[in-house]
């Protein structure tokens, strides 16, 4: 099983990625309401794949991977935002991280985001 | 096109994606049909508002304001169960207009190639009007749900100097 850190200020966000993922080759094992709250957790819980919100109060979604980034290079992280356009999706691949899935989120669109950023 | 003066130019091209959005996001996130109402709306006192502000190329002050009705019924979509207090409209309610300004602030982008982010929205209890400075462009889009719930999404642009 492979393990999923989620970083969203919603817990709506939280609870509906647990439920699609039920059944599937991926857990959440760890929910963080800001990025701040993502880097402190980070190395206590090593997940395979973040699924990083981009708009979040104090640091956002993009500072908060590029920090991760920095001090773990191997972090595998999925960028996840209702706002889905070139660009923002240009500056996610530029920081390094490893898709970009949109909300509304889908079952079918996050599994295989998943599957891309865990290999 | 020039984005500072977006709603100057278009503000007939902005209505229309309001009125785009607005509806197909309440149907998918929320499950809400919506049509957009033309004739003035006599709003019920139990409102509550949403709002945020974008940053970037340009600057955007966005609203929600919705009957309770309406944000009590998405919330309980959204969360899947009854609902246990107000805090799950709030919470529910900002992340269905965060839904809903990623997808405005995406479409300015993709139709005038602008980059922009949003604050993460506020709540707050009872309808906020925007308060006018004389200086920005004003766009405000009246909806009714199939369960005659009533609600508003407005946007104005700031010029920035």
């Amino acid at each position: 099983m492979k393990k999923v850190m989620v970083v969203d200020d919603s817990r709506i966000v939280h609870k509906r990625i647990k439920e699609l993922l039920e059944g599937s080759d991926y857990e959440v094992m760890c929910c963080c309401n800001s990025g701040e709250e993502a880097i402190s957790h980070y190395e206590e819980y090593l997940p395979d794949v973040i699924t990083m919100d981009i708009v979040m109060p104090g640091a956002d979604g993009f500072d908060t991977a590029r920090e991760i980034l920095n001090r773990y290079p191997n972090a595998r992280i999925l960028m996840v935002s209702s706002l889905a356009y070139d660009q923002m999706i240009d500056e996610a691949v530029k920081i390094g991280a490893k898709g970009f899935v949109f909300k509304p989120l889908d079952q079918e669109q996050l599994l295989n985001s998943l599957e891309h950023a865990a290999k | 096109m020039n984005s500072l003066t977006l709603l100057d130019k278009d503000s007939n091209k902005i209505d229309a994606l309001i009125q785009l959005v607005t509806v197909q996001v309440a149907e998918t996130v929320a499950n809400v049909k919506l049509r957009r109402e033309r004739s003035p709306l006599d709003f019920g006192v139990d409102m509550c508002t949403v709002y945020t502000s974008t940053k970037g190329a340009y600057q955007m002050r966005l609203v929600l304001c919705a009957e309770r009705s309406f944000l009590l019924r998405i919330a309980e979509h959204m969360l899947g169960e009854p609902i246990s207090g107000f805090g799950d409209i709030e919470e529910a309610a900002k992340e269905f207009f965060n839904i809903l300004c990623g997808h405005i602030v995406g479409e300015i982008a993709r139709q005038c190639r602008v980059k922009a982010m949003f604050t993460p929205p506020s709540f707050v209890r009872g309808s906020c009007f925007m308060k006018k400075t004389g200086k920005q462009a004003e766009s405000s889009i009246c909806f009714v749900s199939s369960q005659n719930e009533k609600l508003y999404v407005s946007c104005d642009q700031i010029p920035i100097v």
